[in-house]
């Protein structure tokens, strides 16, 4: 029991000090590396017809905020070649009003209303829009987001490589001054993005989409038949299908756009459970996968497998604390002190899902926030929080995985057989 | 059993340290609300030069320039009253000097720091600048001098094959000499004027003069 513990230890230490690696790697990247990036001498130079989907669910206080941003947008808007799907998605408040008023005012707005719909679900929602966008670029904004007049041009520039299936903008908190939670998600997304994102892109590895602020060639999301309305994670199941088709996800650090973040922990908690579901399902589907890929070179394996892994961390550090618990009270071995405060040291430096601390410290200097690196220490207690909200999102992920996705599968599988059993016929 | 309580209340009082930075910064907080996004912002080709101009603009109105130590202060700025300030940049951080008044810059030297003149600069042959400079009057930069990047309220002359890795870029008239390469952007609010065998990656403003010379 003693040596199964200690294995176990062991084993949880180096995935950890693996993650602790990867994230000063990206860090040392982003801070002393020459940040030179081809397409953003394509920002304005290329202009391809673009599709703009706004899903809505009652967002009357927002609504009207992002469609004046989005008319305001500097892009070309003759000929057809930009276009807002804007979708009231089954809302009981005033935005199917909103919505209509502006596409009655624009010829380049499309007001699509869903109501008494089976499935209500993002994805389910982009699925509808994406029925009705016909352009080259497929982008999407959710209704909080307030995107600048270049934000749109700067996105569609990496298109100019056809081997780009997506993009990714920055994501920044518009309200952090709100609340203590607010400020502290202000320095997860600026160590997210500043840092992680766009050291991932300039590496060479995995940036990943993030369901808002980016997009995808309209023929991409048609050869896999739009998303997974299911999938509560269904930007990464994209991201990773892009890849392992043969293509790539590109992250544009200079295409900002403003966000509101939740400010209160109990929504917040809501949030990082459900992405930990998604995210765990995404592990589930695409890490075998992603190792056996024949178009991923093995550093983009390695970071593909790390990147599905970050919301199964929250379980191996608890798991990591209650064995370590465990062994100093019961089973002490000789080198149980060092093992813990090994333990301990690198926990400090990667806990759970973000790339927290050095990121967090190097996106401040270079966002020139010097003075908020003093909250970082009041990361730590969210952090705790987040280990407790992900381990319990692991759990019911791998019951979902293991009970409902298993039968559906397997539902699915016998359906495709009885068809081809019937064409054969 | 004195010694463990001990021992646990410095372990205590460490830990709640750590904190006190941040209570203060949260309940008086220093740096602005949320980072600063232009929402009017447009792609513009002439956006390095004018994110430099902001990053001036903004240094020159910052505290924490110290003057220059006699040690580190080049040759051809003895005498001149000169400050310096570090810079955090995303490709790490640079030393800037802010001279008061016109600066000449002689023949063959060389300078490691940004450089922001309050008044004219000249520079003599074969000069060469380690990083930007910015110039707040008329800028003219000397034959095959060698330069990062280059912008100038007032009229910026690049004389003969200069090689400028960046941008150049001026708020009224550029000239560019003959045989000079420019890597990034040429810019004026004004007219640019450029001789037909330079090797420029793009031009933007209203008027430009591209002057081309018989070979006889």
């Amino acid at each position: 029991m003693s040596l199964l513990v200690d294995i176990a230890i062991l084993i949880i230490v180096a995935i950890i000090f693996a993650y602790t690696l990867r994230h000063y790697r990206f860090y040392w990247d982003r801070a002393f590396a020459r940040q030179e990036d081809g397409s953003e001498s394509f920002a304005g130079a290329y202009l391809p017809s673009v599709s703009i989907i706004c899903p809505m669910k009652n967002e009357e206080r927002v609504a009207s905020r992002l469609l004046d941003c989005l008319v305001r947008m500097d892009y070309p808007k003759d000929n057809g070649r930009y276009e807002v799907i804007a979708i009231d998605d089954n809302s009981t408040d005033h935005t199917s009003e909103i919505v209509d008023r502006y596409a009655a005012q624009y010829s380049f707005i499309k007001a699509v209303h869903r109501s008494n719909s089976k499935i209500l679900s993002k994805p389910a929602a982009l699925n509808v829009g994406l029925t009705f966008a016909h352009k080259e670029v497929v982008l999407f904004f959710d209704a909080d987001y307030m995107p600048p007049r270049d934000c749109v041009k700067r996105l569609v520039a990496p298109f100019a490589d056809p081997l780009v299936a997506g993009v990714m903008g920055r994501v920044v908190p518009v309200n952090a001054p709100d609340t203590i939670l607010s400020r502290i998600l202000d320095l997860e997304r600026a160590g997210g993005y500043q840092v992680d994102q766009q050291a991932r892109h300039r590496i060479g590895l995995i940036p990943q989409f993030g369901g808002t602020v980016g997009g995808f060639r309209r023929t991409f999301l048609a050869s896999q038949n739009g998303f997974d309305a299911y999938h509560l994670a269904e930007d990464t199941d994209m991201t990773y299908k892009a890849y392992l088709s043969g293509r790539k996800i590109c992250y544009v650090n200079t295409a900002e756009c403003y966000e509101e973040v939740v400010t209160q922990p109990r929504p917040r908690g809501v949030q990082v459970r459900r992405w930990g579901i998604g995210h765990n399902m995404c592990m589930f589907d695409h890490a075998f996968k992603t190792i056996r890929s024949r178009f991923l070179p093995f550093w983009r394996k390695f970071d593909g497998i790390m990147l599905l892994g970050v919301y199964f961390m929250p379980f191996i550090q608890m798991a990591g604390w209650l064995l370590g618990i465990y062994s100093y009270l019961f089973q002490p071995p000789f080198y149980r002190d060092l093992l813990i405060a090994l333990f301990l040291t690198l926990s400090y430096n990667v806990v759970g899902n973000l790339a927290l601390f050095t990121e967090v410290g190097a996106s401040c200097c270079m966002d020139r926030r010097n003075r908020s690196i003093w909250l970082l220490p009041l990361m730590l207690p969210i952090t705790l929080y987040y280990v407790l909200i992900g381990t319990r999102a692991f759990v019911d992920s791998l019951i979902l995985h293991l009970t409902v996705r298993k039968r559906e599968r397997r539902n699915a599988e016998e359906e495709r057989e009885k068809r081809a059993r019937s064409e054969i016929k | 059993m004195i010694e463990y309580l001990i021992l646990l209340e410095g372990f205590l009082l460490m830990f709640l340290l750590a904190f006190v930075p941040g209570y203060f910064e949260n309940r008086k907080p220093k740096d602005p609300g949320p980072l600063y996004i232009d929402q009017e912002r447009l792609v513009d080709p002439r956006s390095d030069a004018i994110h430099l101009r902001a990053t001036v603009e903004r240094l020159l109105k910052e505290e924490g320039w110290v003057p220059v130590l006699p040690t580190d202060t080049p040759k051809w700025l003895e005498g001149k009253t000169v400050h310096e300030k570090a810079l955090n940049e995303n490709k790490g951080r640079i030393k800037v000097f802010r001279v008061k008044g016109d600066a000449a810059v002689p023949a063959e030297a060389e300078t490691r720091s940004a450089l922001i003149v309050l008044g004219d600069l000249t520079s003599g042959e074969e000069c060469k600048f380690s990083q930007w400079i910015s110039v707040e009057g008329k800028c003219q930069i000397g034959q095959a001098n060698k330069l990062t990047a280059v912008s100038s309220v007032g009229d910026l002359t690049i004389g003969p094959s200069s090689h400028v890795s960046g941008f150049a870029d001026s708020k009224t008239n550029v000239q560019i000499g003959e045989g000079c390469v420019v890597g990034g952007n040429v810019g004026s609010d004004g007219k640019i004027s450029v001789e037909g065998s330079c090797d420029v990656k793009a031009l933007s403003s209203r008027t430009i003069n591209v002057i081309s010379r018989s070979r006889n």
